[in-house]
């Protein structure tokens, strides 16, 4: 798909251009004030909500070469309403309901852009729920293989061969895989 | 996959093949949909899952943020207000002073406790169930570490590291909340103790405590400590970065 014109915001976010995302706070941060102030927040954390957004299109932008193809203020508004809720959610415990997305249209466009945000998550959680499901000795070796580690340190770290180490993270992996694989939820999430 | 197959497919991702065997493979996978889509696959799930660090690029986009939230979202554009000339003048004068003091200060030697909530960036704590008791206490702290509830995570993790000794995930989370609610002692030891070891979390615990010093305002012990985090440590490069921007 093209990208909206409005993508050079994320492009922005990626590269660090003081400008452009300058015009986005100019833009765009009065509406999200708003928007936490009306809805049990102050300006601290409309700030913070703002700030964690802008970082996480950054990390979508560089990581994932996230294409925005819909209007940026709705793709924003959505996002940082929904972690807004979410916040809520966290600190009374119970789900809310939020007001002021009068003027915001979520057509089909947003949505589908702000799924695609989520997706890595919901692959994430896929993941781990089966993990949880394999053997200790996988999930150790391959949580140890994921941290950063080259492989012939996770072979020092749990005292075997680097050989065995190897040969053991392609079997889990290929049990972990079978396993996603199987899973209701898994063509959905476009791997 | 067989294990042939397999053990190729690591290997292609590792960048562990010769050229030639990367041609080979890549000439398989190209005719071979099933296989293509197989190592799509395996690639996903590796790179979704690996722990990354914050880029440096990241950390430069954090610093223009910072100064565009002071400037957005502070009360101190109220000012503008008044309807006055006189008031205008003074308003704008206001205006300049605060900018410049603005600018004076980020253009300058950051304070301790700044640094330290720039840097202190805690990863979140993904437990892994063990399918016995100890499940719903590890969740729940997970849950208070993760929303930066520190005071109410630390009993919990005060209980359950008993349980489980041999967590040392859990174990550094408690570290963490210690340092977080001021209790430097506790957290320092724990550090030290996984720092000297030789599990993942030793290059990870040795960053921590340059963090620890750093909040409790000893520079040149964080000098020190940021000094030797050798180049091959995966903090090699946050530490440089700290070491610039610490007061004299």
């Amino acid at each position: 798909m093209n990208p909206h014109p409005d993508h050079k915001y994320i492009e922005a976010l990626a590269r660090n251009d003081s400008v452009l995302i300058e015009e986005i706070y100019r833009q765009f941060a009065g509406r999200v004030k708003q928007m936490v102030i009306k809805n049990n927040g102050n300006e601290t954390d409309a700030a913070d909500l703002f700030q964690e957004v802008l970082i996480e299109l950054h990390r979508k932008a560089v990581k994932q070469q996230f294409i925005l193809t819909c209007p940026f203020e709705a793709f924003l508004h959505l996002v940082c309403r929904n972690r807004w809720i979410n916040e809520l959610h966290k600190r009374k415990g119970h789900t809310v309901t939020i007001s002021g997305d009068e003027g915001f249209s979520v057509n089909e466009n947003v949505a589908e852009n702000y799924e695609a945000l989520l997706t890595v998550e919901k692959r994430k959680n896929l993941i781990e729920e089966k993990l949880a499901n394999m053997g200790e000795g996988c999930r150790d070796l391959l949580s140890l293989s994921w941290s950063g580690k080259p492989l012939q340190e996770v072979a020092q770290i749990l005292n075997f061969t680097y050989a065995y180490v190897r040969k053991k993270k392609t079997e889990c992996m290929s049990k972990l895989i079978s396993l996603v694989k199987e899973a209701p939820g898994f063509s959905a999430l476009k791997w | 996959m067989n294990e042939t197959e397999l053990e190729k497919i690591e290997q292609y991702l590792n960048n562990e093949m010769t050229p030639e065997e990367r041609a080979g493979f890549e000439l398989q996978i190209a005719g071979d949909e099933a296989l293509r889509n197989y190592v799509q696959l395996y690639d996903t799930i590796d790179k979704t899952m690996k722990v990354e660090n914050t880029s440096p690029d990241e950390n430069e986009l954090r610093k223009t943020l910072q100064q565009m939230n002071r400037k957005y979202f502070a009360e101190a554009g109220k000012v503008i207000q008044g309807s006055f000339k006189k008031w205008l003048a003074v308003a704008a004068s206001v205006i300049i002073l605060v900018t410049a003091g603005i600018y004076f200060l980020s253009s300058n030697k950051t304070s301790p406790e700044k640094l330290y909530a720039q840097f202190a960036n805690h990863d979140a704590l993904n437990i892994q169930l063990r399918g016995n008791t100890t499940d719903s206490l590890a969740q729940n702290a997970a849950a208070a570490f993760n929303k930066r509830s520190y005071a109410e995570a630390l009993p919990l993790l005060e209980q359950y590291i008993p349980l489980q000794p041999d967590d040392i995930q859990m174990k550094f989370s408690l570290s963490i909340c210690y340092l977080e609610t001021g209790k430097y002692n506790a957290a320092d030891s724990i550090f030290l103790n996984i720092a000297s070891g030789q599990t993942a979390y030793a290059t990870t615990a040795q960053w921590y405590q340059a963090l620890s010093v750093l909040k409790q305002k000893e520079i040149t012990k964080c000098r020190t400590i940021l000094n030797s985090i050798p180049q091959s440590s995966s903090f090699s490069a946050k530490a440089k970065e700290l070491l610039k921007e610490l007061p004299d």
